[in-house]
C-alpha cells in the first residue's frame, strides 16, 4: 500500500473509462443486437409456451431443411432445426426442433398436430431402416404366435412381416408381467405397410406403441406465464437479500455499488444471449443467480480488503487506500476467475447438448462478474464517496468536507436515484471538487505511505 | 482489527491450539462421506434382464476338415431365422442357436438422480375451474390429485411423486416412464360415466352427448323423449374386465341406492317387441358415446356389462379409469418434461467426463501456480469432492443435470477459498514472518473476506431453491452444498495440512510456497 499508482494501474481514477467501456458494452452491444438480425432475444418454451422435442438417429442424410419440411405440413410454426452432433467424430447424432407458441384456445389442436407430427418423425426421420413397431402387453393372453398368425392371416403376400419378442421384463411386485414384442415390416413401401399393420394389431390386441423421443418438453401458454413471474420475483428477491446482507456488513454506498456492478452483470448477460442467440428460459435464470453469486463473493472478497486497509490506515485517502486494495486482491480476483472458467470451458466442451448453452450462459456471466468486481464496483463505490465528500479521511479536513457534504447532498441523491444511468454524467458535474481532492491526495499519499510504514512496523 | 471469530481464531482459540483434534475432525467427515458413499453404492443398484439368441456359425471351408472346427458367435436380439440377419458368408453353415438370457447389474452414482439423468416423465396438470368460479377450489384439486395417484399406481408401488402447485396446478413426477403419452392421456381424461336415457334414438358411438341431457337426472317415469341421466359414475361400486361373446367387455357391480334407482328405471322402460317401441340406454364416458344398448328387461341386483368395440388395453385402461373415479374438475397439461433414460445416462456420462477434465485443468493450474500449497489445495479439493458425494447422499439430495453442472462449477470456486488463503499467505511472508505464523495469519485474515463471500452466494441459492422447479433445484442444491463443503476443505482441511507441513519442516524452503517466484505487486 505504500505505493503511488499511476498511469494503467490507477483504476479508481480511471473510473471514467471503465464507466464508458462499460456502457458502451451493456448499452451499445446488448441494446444493439436488439435491432440488428438476427432479430432480438432468443426465448425458449418456458417462456412462450410451445414444444421441444429431440430424437436420436444414427442417419447422416438430416438436414434442417428436410426436417423442416416435414414440420411444415402438419401445420406447426417452428424455430430454425438443430442437428445434434458428436463433438469428437461430428456424425450426426439426432435433432432438436422447437416449435414456436400457441394461442391459449389452440391448445387441444396444437396438442393433435403435434401427434401427427411425431408420427411422421418416427417414421421418416430417425432409426428405421425396416419400420419397427414396438408394442408392449400387459397380460400374458397376447403372445407372440397370435400376432405372428394374425398378421399372416392379413398380410400374407403383402408384405413380408416379423415378428420376435425382444425383452421379458422382471415382473414387479403387484403388476402383470408384461412383454414387448417388434414387428419389422418389409415392404415396397414400408412407411405405408408399417402405418396398416400398427392400426391393424392395435385395434385387435390393443398395446401401445412407446414414444422414440429422447427428449419432450412442452409448456402451455398459461404455464408460461407464470414461470416468467416466478423468475422475476426470484430476481427482485434475490437482489434485494443481497443488498441487505452487504448493507449490513459494510455500508450503504458499498451495497449500492455492489448491486449496480450486479446489474451491470445481468444486463451484460442478457445482451449476450442476444448477440449469441441463447435461448432465454426457466434455466436463464439460474444462470443469472449464479452470476449473481460469483459476482458479489467477487466484489465482497475486494471489498473486504478496502474494509480492512482503511481500518487500518485511517489517514490514507481512499482512493490509494482501493488502488493497493484492487491490486493486492488482483492475483486472486484473476486466478479464480481462471479456474472457475476451466471447469466451465470443460463442460462446454465435452458436456451434451442440453447442458452446453447453460453453461455458455454462465461462462460470460462470470466473465462481466469478475471485470465488474474490479472495474465497476470499486469505483462506484468511489464515485458515490466522493459525491458525499467522504474520500479525504484526514481529521484535519473533516469539518470543510462536513460542509461540503451538506451542499452535495442534494446531488448525491439524485445520482443514486438512478446510479446506472446517470453515474458519468453526474461524475462529469462534479468532476472539480473530486479532482482537486485528489490533486490535493496525492501530496498528501506520499506523507501518509511514510507514516503508515512507520506505524505498520509498530503493530506488528 | 481481528476478525469476530476470536473463540476459534484467536491467539487462544481452539483453531489454534488443537491441530491433533482438528486433524482428526476432518479424518473424521472425510471418512463419514466416503463410507456412507460407498454403502450406498454397493446396497443401491437396478437389475435388468433381457434375452438374447447366440449363434454359433461354422466357417466356410471348416466342415470336412478335422479337428475343432473354427466357429464365430454372433448375438442377436431376434432368434436369426434368416441368412442376412446372421451376415452368413458363403459357405457358413449355423451350428447352434441358443436362447440366453442376460443379467445386468447398473449401479450409478451413490446419490439419487433426477428425471434428467433417469429418465422419466415430470407433467405439470392444470386443473380447469368449473363455469362461475374463478379458481378451482382446494378440496377439488386435492380430489384431482387423489384420483391420479389412484390411476397413475393402483397397487400402491411405484414410485411417484404428486403434488399440488399453487393454486390450479399439480405436479407429477413418474421416474422410469418411458411413455409421456400413456401418462398424458391417463391423466387428462376426466371419466365420467354417466348411463343416459335416450328414449327411443339409437345414439352412434362417438356421438357427443349435449350438455343440458347431462345436466338433467332421470325422473323413473321418464317419457321416451326425454333425454336425461339414469345414474353416473358416482353410484358405481366396481368394475372388472370381462368377456362378452368372445369380445373384451368391462363388466360393473352398482351401490345399493344406484342399484336400486337403475332397476326400478330399467323395469318400467323394457323394449317391446308387439308395439316395437324400444327404449335405449346410451353409455358415455365424457359425455362421449361409447355404446348404446337397448333395454329388453329390468336389470336387478345392480350389476351388468358395458359391451363395445373395445381392446383388451381399451378395457384395461377403462376400468382402471372407473375405479379410480371421475376427475372433479377438467384437466389439461401446462408442462410436460420427459426425457428417456438412454439420453439421461448419456447426459451423465458426459457431464462425468467434462467434471474430470475441469478437475484435471484445475489441479494442473493449483499446483503450477501455487507449487506446493497447490498440491495441499488439490487434496483438499478431492477430498472436498469425496464430502460432497457423502453430504448429498446422505441428505437424500438429488442429482440433476443443472445439478451437475453447478457441482463442476463449484469444484472451480471451491478453490478459490484456498486462493484467498495462499495469496494472503504470500503476502504474509514477504512481511518476513515465519512460514508458521504467516500460515496462521494468512487463514486468520482471509475468513471475513470468505465468510461474507459465501454467505451472499448462499443468499442466491436460496431464493433459486425457493422459486425452481425439478432440475434448478437440484442445481441449487449442490451449489449451496458445494458453498458449505468448500469453506469447510479450505478452513478446515487446507489449513490443518498446511500447519502440519509448516511445523514439520524447520528450515521451510519458501519458493516451495511461491515467495519470490512472483514479483508481488506492492514489493
Amino acid at each position: 500500500m505504500s505505493k503511488e499508482f499511476t498511469g494503467w494501474r490507477d483504476i479508481i481514477g480511471k473510473r471514467n473509462t471503465w464507466f464508458a467501456i462499460s456502457l458502451i458494452l451493456v448499452v451499445g452491444i446488448g441494446l444493439g443486437s436488439l435491432f440488428v438480425p438476427p432479430r432480438g432475444f432468443n426465448i425458449g418454451i418456458d417462456f412462450t409456451g410451445g414444444y421441444i422435442i429431440q430424437y436420436p438417429t444414427s442417419r447422416q442424410d438430416i438436414t434442417p431443411d428436410k426436417v423442416g419440411d416435414i414440420i411444415e405440413k402438419s401445420g406447426i410454426k417452428h424455430q430454425p432445426v438443430q442437428i445434434t452432433r458428436d463433438r469428437m467424430s461430428q456424425k450426426i447424432t439426432g435433432f432438436l426442433v422447437r416449435t414456436e407458441g400457441y394461442d391459449k384456445d389452440e391448445q387441444k389442436l396444437f396438442e393433435e398436430r403435434m401427434r401427427d407430427l411425431k408420427i411422421r418423425f418416427r417414421l421418416e426421420m430417425t432409426d428405421l431402416k425396416a419400420p419397427v413397431v414396438e408394442f408392449k402387453y400387459v397380460g400374458a393372453e397376447v403372445t407372440r404366435e397370435k400376432i405372428e398368425q394374425f398378421l399372416q392371416k392379413n398380410f400374407q403376400g403383402k408384405y413380408s412381416i416379423k415378428t420376435f419378442e425382444v425383452e421379458n421384463n422382471p415382473v414387479r411386485e403387484g403388476e402383470a408381467a408384461s412383454f414387448n414384442l417388434q414387428v419389422g415390416i418389409k415392404g415396397a413401401d414400408s412407411a405405408q405397410a408399417f402405418t396398416e399393420a400398427a392400426t391393424a394389431l392395435y385395434k385387435e390386441f390393443g398395446g401401445y406403441e412407446p414414444s422414440a423421443e429422447s427428449r419432450t418438453e412442452e409448456v402451455s401458454p398459461v404455464f408460461s406465464s407464470v414461470l416468467f413471474s416466478n423468475a422475476l420475483k426470484a430476481l427482485i428477491i434475490a437482489v434485494i437479500g443481497i443488498l441487505i446482507y452487504v448493507w449490513i456488513r459494510f455500508e450503504m454506498w458499498f451495497a449500492v455499488a455492489a448491486i449496480v456492478a450486479l446489474i451491470h452483470d445481468c444486463l451484460f448477460t442478457i445482451g449476450a444471449y442476444s448477440v449469441f442467440q441463447l435461448e432465454i428460459n426457466a434455466t436463464f435464470v439460474a444462470v443469472i443467480l449464479t452470476v449473481f453469486g460469483y459476482s458479489i463473493n467477487d466484489t465482497i472478497v475486494i471489498f473486504d480488503r478496502i474494509r480492512e486497509n482503511m481500518r487500518k490506515d485511517r489517514k490514507a485517502p481512499l482512493a490509494a487506500v482501493m488502488n493497493a486494495s484492487l491490486w493486492e486482491t488482483m492475483a486472486r480476483s484473476i486466478n479464480t476467475v481462471l479456474t472457475t472458467q476451466f471447469t466451465l470451458l470443460a463442460i462446454i466442451f465435452f458436456g451434451g447438448v442440453t447442458i452446453r448453452e447453460f453453461a455458455l450462459g454462465i461462462f460470460i456471466g462470470i466473465l462481466t462478474g469478475a471485470y465488474s468486481s474490479i472495474f465497476i464496483a470499486a469505483p462506484l463505490a468511489y464515485l458515490f464517496k466522493s459525491l458525499r465528500g467522504e474520500t479525504e479521511p484526514a481529521q484535519a479536513q473533516r469539518p470543510a468536507a462536513r460542509a461540503k457534504k451538506k451542499e452535495k447532498a442534494r446531488t448525491a441523491e439524485q445520482a443514486s436515484a438512478q446510479p446506472q444511468k446517470a453515474a458519468p454524467k453526474a461524475d462529469g458535474a462534479s468532476a472539480k471538487p473530486s479532482d482537486a481532492g485528489k490533486g490535493a491526495g496525492k501530496d498528501s499519499q506520499a506523507a501518509a505511505a511514510a507514516k503508515k510504514k512507520s506505524k505498520k512496523q509498530r503493530r506488528r | 482489527m481481528r476478525p469476530r471469530s476470536m473463540l476459534l481464531f484467536g491467539r487462544k482459540g481452539f483453531m489454534h491450539k488443537n491441530i491433533v483434534a482438528q486433524f482428526l475432525i476432518v479424518i473424521a467427515v472425510v471418512g463419514l462421506c466416503a463410507g456412507w458413499s460407498a454403502y450406498r453404492y454397493y446396497s443401491n443398484y437396478e437389475e435388468t434382464s433381457f434375452m438374447y439368441y447366440e449363434t454359433q456359425i461354422q466357417k466356410a471351408g471348416d466342415a470336412k476338415k478335422s479337428g475343432a472346427p473354427e466357429t464365430r458367435t454372433v448375438e442377436t436380439l431376434s432368434a436369426p431365422d434368416s441368412p442376412e440377419m446372421l451376415d452368413l458368408a458363403k459357405g457358413e453353415k449355423v451350428l447352434q442357436i441358443q436362447k440366453k438370457k442376460k443379467v445386468i447389474k447398473t449401479r450409478g452414482l451413490p446419490i439419487n438422480m433426477g428425471l434428467d439423468l433417469k429418465g422419466g416423465v415430470h407433467i405439470v396438470m392444470e386443473a380447469i375451474p368449473r363455469k362461475g368460479d374463478t379458481a378451482p377450489k382446494a378440496e377439488e384439486v386435492e380430489g384431482v390429485i387423489k384420483v391420479m395417484r389412484a390411476r397413475l399406481d393402483p397397487q400402491g408401488v411405484r414410485e411417484v411423486n404428486i403434488q399440488k402447485q399453487g393454486v390450479q396446478f399439480i405436479s407429477i413426477d413418474i421416474p422410469g416412464e418411458k411413455d409421456p403419452e400413456k401418462v398424458r392421456e391417463s391423466l387428462g381424461k376426466v371419466a365420467k360415466l354417466e348411463f343416459l336415457y335416450s328414449g327411443d334414438e339409437y345414439l352412434e358411438e362417438g356421438f357427443e352427448v349435449p350438455q343440458e341431457w347431462r345436466e338433467k337426472q332421470c325422473d323413473a317415469r321418464a317419457r321416451s323423449n326425454d333425454r336425461c341421466v339414469v345414474i353416473d359414475g358416482a353410484g358405481l361400486k366396481k368394475a372388472s374386465p370381462g368377456f362378452s361373446s368372445g369380445r373384451p367387455s368391462v363388466s360393473f357391480t352398482l351401490q345399493k341406492e344406484a342399484a336400486e334407482r337403475f332397476y326400478e328405471f330399467t323395469r318400467r322402460h323394457v323394449s317391446s317387441e308387439q308395439t316395437g317401441r324400444n327404449h335405449y340406454l346410451a353409455i358415455a364416458i365424457d359425455g362421449r358415446i361409447i355404446s348404446c344398448p337397448s333395454i329388453n328387461s329390468g336389470i336387478p341386483n345392480g350389476s351388468g356389462e358395458i359391451t363395445g368395440r373395445f381392446t383388451r388395453e381399451e378395457v384395461k385402461n377403462l376400468v382402471d379409469w372407473l375405479n379410480s373415479g371421475a376427475l372433479p374438475l377438467e384437466v389439461r397439461v401446462a408442462e410436460m418434461r420427459a426425457v428417456s433414460p438412454t439420453l439421461g445416462k448419456d447426459s451423465l456420462s458426459k457431464s462425468f467426463f467434462a467434471g474430470l477434465m475441469g478437475l484435471g485443468a484445475v489441479v494442473i493450474f493449483m499446483i503450477g501456480y501455487y507449487r506446493l500449497p497447490g498440491v495441499v489445495a488439490s487434496i483438499a479439493l478431492l477430498l472436498y469432492i469425496t464430502i460432497m458425494f457423502g453430504a448429498m447422499s446422505m441428505i437424500n439430495a438429488v442429482l440433476t443435470l443443472p445439478g451437475i453442472a453447478g457441482f463442476v462449477l463449484s469444484i472451480g470456486m471451491a478453490v478459490d477459498a484456498n486462493v484467498i488463503i495462499f495469496e494472503r499467505i504470500k503476502e504474509e511472508l514477504k512481511l518476513g514472518k515465519t512460514l508458521y505464523a504467516a500460515v496462521e495469519a494468512g487463514f486468520n485474515r482471509a475468513f471475513t473476506a470468505i465468510l461474507d463471500a459465501n454467505v451472499t452466494t448462499l443468499i442466491a441459492t436460496a431464493v433459486l431453491y425457493g422459486f425452481g422447479t425439478g432440475p434448478i433445484r437440484g442445481f441449487a442444491v449442490t451449489l449451496s452444498l458445494g458453498i458449505l463443503a468448500s469453506m469447510f476443505s479450505a478452513v478446515m482441511i487446507t489449513r490443518v495440512i498446511m500447519l502440519i507441513i509448516a511445523k514439520g519442516s524447520k528450515n521451510p524452503n519458501l519458493s516451495l510456497y511461491g515467495f519470490g517466484l512472483t514479483q508481488g505487486n506492492n514489493a
